[in-house]
């Protein structure tokens, strides 16, 4: 606004120093100035929408694994009673992710009677995150509640919160916390599809992987965009970064924008247990305590 | 004296101009949600993006790239009842940097609101949006033009 004012005196100045001069002269200056400005203004407004492109949500991810035969292991997600020691912002909005995703494999995989708890959990942070609007519903916790055992029900609900943490997102610009909270759910989806895999499904399951790959670039991209930073999400990115320098330099993948089919994804054992171990390493990072 | 009023009168009347710059037509409210998450059935909820378009005296283009997954299918609503002057929406399988990629959608905003599923033997791993924005037809030089593109999308494994 102050960069208005200032344009809007400059161009009175520019008015007042050509006060000798003909009246049509005048016009066509101010004209001039106030399409600088007007173009400025438009500017300005790009400014606001650095992404060009968006991120899958976690439900997706999970629901992408368990259709590819993941299997459910009690144990593999984060303990919901390890959300009381997340000190820093940062570790409630990774950690926020992480249960989101955590949800999506239980849900997905029937385990209604876990779903309450991580689901509770989940309110929980996001009260501390700035995020409390969005479940503060009694009728979406209680349509929760009805839906456990009704995996289609319970999935349209979830599908409800995806919905409405994405608009709440949009109308507060709050996208910058929102690539964070999809770091950790991206995290703990492959963490998830790197600890469930079996030898029945491992081939099937590690082409998944390396299809979630293709979107990190994007999510180094997104956490990239925010000037402001903290030095725990600057080195997460840089690690992130790192993965992603890792599997892009795999010479199995040089064409894989041109993969018809996930299963088409090849990677070698050697470079899947490094990935693993890179994903697993992460993921210990994220939710320690 | 003369010369003082003048001045005066120009420096007020572009302080006036300024104040009504801006004309939003971007529009997400409750009636377009509606129908959005309308359309989108039967498929699951996938995201939704709101594309903002500043109308300039030069034209632009906007690309917006959607990661996809293989074997899933896709749906996607366009609603672009918040925008008074049309763009061209063309989807590509890919981005305007690589000259091989090929046009999978063509169409402009007139439709308002429209459906279209990508049919699975076109689409990778990701596609690209591509907003093609004219430059404004807007004569009042006083008034700035705004609106957006709300592209709400489902998926079905």
């Amino acid at each position: 606004m102050d960069k208005k004012i200032i344009t809007a005196l400059f161009i009175s100045a520019m008015i007042f120093s050509s006060c000798g001069e003909e009246t049509k002269q005048q016009v066509s200056q101010e004209e001039q100035a106030q399409d600088d400005l007007l173009n400025e203004m438009a500017e300005e407004g790009e400014d606001q929408e650095p992404e060009s492109f968006y991120l899958p949500s976690a439900l997706q991810i999970g629901s992408i694994f368990q259709k590819s035969g993941l299997s459910y292991i009690k144990g593999l997600t984060n303990p919901p009673e390890n959300q009381e020691q997340y000190i820093t912002k940062s570790q409630k909005i990774l950690n926020f992710g992480v249960y989101s995703a955590d949800l999506a494999y239980i849900v997905l995989n029937g385990q209604s009677q876990d779903a309450t708890a991580y689901l509770k959990t989940i309110k929980s942070l996001s009260d501390k995150i700035g995020f409390g609007a969005v479940f503060e519903s009694e009728e979406l916790m209680n349509r929760f509640q009805n839906s456990l055992g009704n995996e289609d029900s319970i999935l349209n609900v979830m599908i409800d919160i995806q919905m409405k943490t994405d608009m709440f997102v949009d109308e507060n610009n709050l996208q910058d916390v929102t690539h964070i909270i999809f770091a950790g759910a991206w995290i703990e989806g492959m963490y998830l599809g790197v600890k469930a895999s079996n030898p029945d499904n491992q081939h099937v399951i590690s082409g998944r992987l390396v299809e979630q790959m293709t979107i990190l670039g994007n999510l180094v991209k997104a956490l990239r965009s925010n000037s402001n930073q903290t030095e725990d999400i600057k080195q997460l990115t840089k690690d992130l970064n790192k993965l992603d320098k890792f599997f892009s330099r795999l010479e199995e993948n040089k064409n894989s924008q041109n993969i018809k089919s996930f299963r088409d994804y090849k990677v070698s054992k050697e470079h899947l247990d490094e990935l693993s171990g890179m994903v697993i390493s992460l993921r210990d990072r994220v939710t320690k305590v | 004296m003369r010369n003082l009023f003048l001045v005066l009168a120009i420096s007020i009347a572009t302080l006036s101009i300024q104040a009504q710059t801006v004309r939003n037509s971007c529009k997400w409210d409750d009636q377009v949600k509606k129908k959005c998450k309308h359309d989108l059935k039967p498929y699951h909820y996938y995201a939704f993006k709101i594309t903002k378009i500043t109308f300039t005296a030069k034209s632009q283009f906007k690309e917006v790239e959607v990661p996809l997954f293989h074997d899933a299918n896709y749906r996607f609503v366009f609603n672009t009842e918040g925008l008074h002057q049309d763009v061209k929406i063309e989807i590509y399988d890919k981005p305007a940097s690589n000259s091989s990629r090929k046009k999978i959608y063509d169409g402009t905003s007139h439709e308002r609101h429209f459906v279209y599923d990508p049919p699975k033997n076109v689409t990778h791993n990701r596609i690209y949006i591509d907003y093609i924005i004219p430059a404004s037809n807007n004569s009042d030089a006083s008034v700035v033009d705004k609106g957006c593109v709300i592209f709400y999308s489902g998926f079905k494994n």
